[in-house]
């Protein structure tokens, strides 16, 4: 029986695992209204959740690889690796929110046309343009809304466009 | 889109050079954190809600929110933001915003008549703050009303969209504004010289030619959003 007491074990790290990290997320979901203390829990189980996958990994791998040395039936290996790659799939999962996951495409590097070359607006786009000195720069709110957020600078001066 | 908010803010806090990624949503309004610091920042108000830096505040960088078209008349060598590669097809629709009803929660659901998705533009001046709705802007344009101590002109372009507004005192006069018709971007005429402004705010012939209103930065929001952040807002009835 411990085989199947290890296999459970895994599973239940498993569980742990991802149970830590859809609660933190649960206090960000769109449809509720939050309380800093919501947001200060949700931010610090968040910033433990990678680290938490990460250990509860190492752990599983451990019991995994014991009872795997000592049982050699194939049904049973392949039963006892199920939970490892859950955990595996979880260190993944665990190192951002659901909403960065789903909502998220962060512009690594703006890249920009000169405004007579931008053929793909039509002239009644709406932009949100930045103007310093005598430099500027439109962000396309079409595009804007679905990246969000643009971290940039003009004229030596650094901002952060958002939608 | 859960929320509607444009806004420009400066990436220094203390001297410092941070990097924002989105992290997730407050309010109907997405959270930033800071690379740096791990501080999660609200995006309409720039508020570090939680982690290091909490209790600090993003400076606003001055923006515009305006067509293609008025944007590059003014700004003739601007550049654009391209879209970037593989996503040029998830980019929103032109109108993605008229079918917009995802539910507001209740915590945040403001009392009154006005629709909770209602489109307004929201002015700020010291501790007052106001709110006009979008629809009636347009009906109405240009608009001249006062918010606390600040007269202001509000304006919608004949796009429908583009708004700007500004405090409508020069030198000592309070200016009362009038538009052409029919023109886009929207030329205003003042009731005291007669001269003749541009959608910049720039007096281009007549008397006070050459003089420059001061530009007021309004927000485009929900009014849910304006009023949950804005608790004591004043609102624009229109000629009521």
């Amino acid at each position: 029986m411990k085989k199947l007491a290890v296999v459970g074990t895994t599973a239940l790290l498993l569980a742990a695992s991802l149970g830590v990290w859809f609660q933190a997320n649960g206090m960000l979901m769109p449809e509720k209204v939050h309380t800093l203390d919501d947001m200060a829990r949700a931010r610090t189980w968040l910033n433990l959740a990678p680290w938490l996958g990460m250990a509860l990994f190492a752990v599983g791998t451990g019991l995994t690889a014991a009872v795997w040395r000592k049982e050699r039936g194939r049904i049973f290996r392949t039963i006892s690796v199920l939970p490892l790659l859950g955990l595996l799939a979880a260190v993944f999962v665990t190192r951002g929110t659901v909403v960065e996951m789903m909502m998220f495409s962060p512009v690594k590097e703006a890249r920009f046309v000169p405004a007579a070359d931008a053929s793909f607006l039509q002239p009644d786009d709406l932009v949100i343009g930045v103007g310093i000195g005598n430099e500027a720069k439109a962000y396309p709110v079409r595009m804007l809304a679905y990246h969000h957020i643009v971290n940039d600078r003009l004229a030596g001066e650094a901002y952060v466009a958002t939608y | 889109m859960l929320c509607h908010t444009g806004l420009v803010w400066s990436s220094v806090v203390d001297g410092r050079l941070l990097t924002f990624e989105l992290v997730g949503v407050n309010n109907q309004n997405f959270v930033m954190r800071d690379q740096q610091t791990g501080t999660w920042w609200q995006q309409v108000t720039g508020e570090a809600l939680v982690g290091p830096l909490q209790g600090k505040r993003l400076e606003p960088v001055v923006f515009d929110e305006v067509s293609l078209q008025i944007w590059q008349g003014e700004n003739p060598g601007s550049l654009v933001f391209e879209p970037i590669p593989g996503h040029a097809d998830d980019y929103m629709d032109e109108d993605w915003d008229d079918g917009m009803n995802y539910p507001v929660p209740a915590g945040i659901t403001p009392d009154g008549e006005w629709e909770p998705r209602r489109l307004i533009v929201g002015i700020e001046a010291g501790e007052i703050s106001k709110a006009y709705p979008m629809d009636v802007l347009q009906a109405q344009t240009p608009v001249t009303d006062q918010v606390g101590d600040v007269p202001v002109l509000i304006a919608v372009a004949g796009d429908g969209r583009s708004v700007r507004a500004f405090d409508r005192r020069v030198n000592d006069l309070m200016l009362e504004m009038y538009a052409k018709p029919d023109v886009s971007p929207p030329v205003f005429i003042d009731a005291q010289t007669g001269s003749e402004w541009n959608f910049a705010g720039v007096a281009t012939s007549g008397e006070l030619a050459g003089a420059e209103l001061q530009r007021v930065v309004p927000l485009k929001d929900y009014w849910f959003d304006w009023k949950n952040y804005h608790p004591d807002t004043f609102v624009y009835l229109g000629g009521q």
